[in-house]
């Protein structure tokens, strides 16, 4: 299993799946967004996305929350690389958005934590 | 873990008498399974929480109820098990527990003419201060 990293040096150690997140045309349901048409409403082409989901997976708490921060502070910075998967796909020039958990840190043979982290093309 | 007749055991300092079983089971409460990119198999799993379930399992009379702990009540089971009838490597098992149920099933032949067993099984959950440590803990019992 290869290890999916972003801008080539940050890692996510643990089990990781990646999704394309948005694609096609934004649009409006009838009677919704306040313009109360009765037709649909194309709001163009949807900007390109990834969301990553895994479970972090570390030796040992103050690994655990080094990393987290590591992974925070490029979501905060709105860091550009390349995204890869280590097992062949890559998403080149993304741009890392936000970071969630999502939920407590789990203590059992390792320490460990579920996430979610959403990447996108920024025009 | 399976103990079959174990010796001396007592639960909140009073004996049991009785008994003829005590199981020791650990199961997940949480278990964390997750699958990679690459194919279909698992490629993590660990047990985030474990629960360790106690029961005794003993022989008792009519109304006869014995030293028992209600649902919630806190208290220590201690018993001691031997491979050998000559108690030689024996080991003494103790556990603090929080009782979760008392049942009784009454057993026998369908000739009511013979008199009928009564089963009591006490089921507990064993908890321990240290959160790394497993509740149940063995010692050696050389005077077994």
């Amino acid at each position: 299993m290869g290890v999916a990293r972003f801008n080539g040096s940050a890692e996510f150690p643990g089990p990781t799946r990646f999704m394309d997140g948005w694609m096609g045309q934004g649009f409006q349901y009838p009677l919704s967004g306040g313009s109360f048409s009765t037709d649909f409403q194309a709001e163009g082409v949807l900007g390109r996305g990834v969301v990553q989901t895994g479970r972090l997976v570390l030796s040992s708490a103050g690994l655990l929350t080094v990393r987290l921060a590591d992974i925070r502070g490029l979501a905060e910075a709105l860091t550009v690389g390349t995204l890869d998967t280590g097992e062949g796909r890559t998403w080149p020039g993304i741009t890392m958005l936000r970071l969630r958990l999502d939920g407590p840190v789990d203590r059992g043979r390792v320490w460990s934590v579920g996430y979610t982290i959403d990447y996108a093309y920024l025009p | 873990m399976v103990v079959l007749d174990p010796g001396r055991v007592t639960l909140g300092g009073a004996a049991l008498t009785g008994v003829r079983s005590i199981t020791v089971d650990r199961a997940p409460e949480r278990l964390l399974e997750e699958w990679g990119e690459g194919g279909p198999f698992c490629v993590f799993v660990d047990a985030a929480r474990v629960r360790v379930t106690v029961k005794v399992v003993r022989l008792v009379g009519s109304g006869e109820t014995g030293a028992v702990v209600l649902p919630g009540e806190e208290a220590t089971l201690a018993f001691t098990m031997s491979s050998n009838a000559s108690g030689a490597g024996g080991l003494a098992v103790t556990a603090t527990c929080v009782g979760v149920s008392v049942r009784h099933d009454v057993t026998g032949p369908e000739d009511r003419r013979a008199t009928p067993g009564v089963v009591q099984t006490i089921e507990l959950r064993a908890v321990g201060t240290d959160v790394d440590v497993d509740p149940v803990a063995f010692a050696s019992d050389e005077g077994v």
